[in-house]
């Protein structure tokens, strides 16, 4: 991987969010696209919303959603999709109160709408690349993924 | 804004307008399994704009009352920026941060089939 990837990341990052540095020191990989302080800036108070596996699930959920929406012939198997997070929406807490019920649904909303929004902008950061993860893992019979 | 702050009629129409933004990925199917005609969901998402309002003015509170059952923080608080920048690699050509509930591979894309493997979604 040659230099001009990561100042490329950089340059883009910048415009989509304003700004200079990418910002979190995690020792990512250097030709990573993860765009880390939108993510971090999107998940620091919502941990304990989820458990790990649901929080994975609403992640593969967006990510597929948004390969659905970025690469050819990849098309989201939305009755699926809506089975899922019927289930995750369904496992609240039982002594949830009715309007804290509603308040856990529009946070889980919004963090599968967030999640989208990012992977959507990373994914077109290198798209031939994205799109052709997603293709792989779309043929690999082994992931059990939300794609028709 | 507050929950408390709305009515129980616009409780009512805010739980609506929540069931429309679930449209945003199935839409149809969501509004069907809801009692809602698909008609009757892009009604009501006309308000939808008050409970994305809600969720947004809210996203700042440092606790919330519904955490799932045995939830334990994996950070003490005002401790989130080591564990966020933890890092988890099971493969030397995959990422994973355990903040975040998702692995990349070398190439900078997600890994559908590690992001399932280490967090079990």
């Amino acid at each position: 991987m040659t230099f001009i990837f990561p100042l490329r990341r950089a340059a883009s990052t910048a415009a989509l969010f304003g700004f200079m540095a990418i910002g979190a020191a995690a020792p990512a990989l250097a030709d990573d696209y993860r765009i880390d302080a939108a993510w971090k800036a999107a998940l620091e108070n919502t941990d304990g919303v989820l458990t790990d596996p649901q929080h994975a699930t609403v992640n593969m959920i967006a990510y597929n959603s948004a390969a659905s929406l970025l690469c050819d012939g990849i098309e989201l198997d939305t009755p699926r999709v809506v089975k899922v997070m019927d289930e995750i929406i369904a496992a609240a807490p039982a002594e949830l109160t009715p309007e804290q019920q509603l308040e856990r649904y529009t946070d889980i909303l919004m963090m599968l709408g967030t999640a989208r929004g990012i992977i959507l902008a990373e994914g077109a950061l290198h798209e031939k690349e994205f799109c052709e993860g997603a293709n792989a893992a779309k043929a690999d019979a082994d992931i059990n993924d939300f794609w028709k | 804004m507050k929950l408390s702050d709305i009515s129980k009629q616009g409780r009512r129409l805010l739980l609506s307008s929540i069931l429309a933004v679930a449209a945003l990925i199935g839409a149809e199917q969501s509004a069907q399994a809801g009692g809602i005609s698909p008609g009757g969901a892009a009604i009501v998402g006309g308000v939808a704009g008050l409970a994305i309002g809600a969720a947004i003015a809210d996203s700042a509170r440092p606790k919330r009352p519904y955490y799932y059952n045995g939830y334990a923080p994996a950070y003490p608080p005002g401790q989130y920026d080591p564990y966020w920048n933890r890092v988890y690699r099971p493969d030397p050509n995959v990422t994973c941060y355990p903040a975040q509930r998702l692995c990349y591979n070398r190439y900078g894309a997600i890994s559908d089939k590690w992001t399932r493997r280490v967090y079990g979604s």
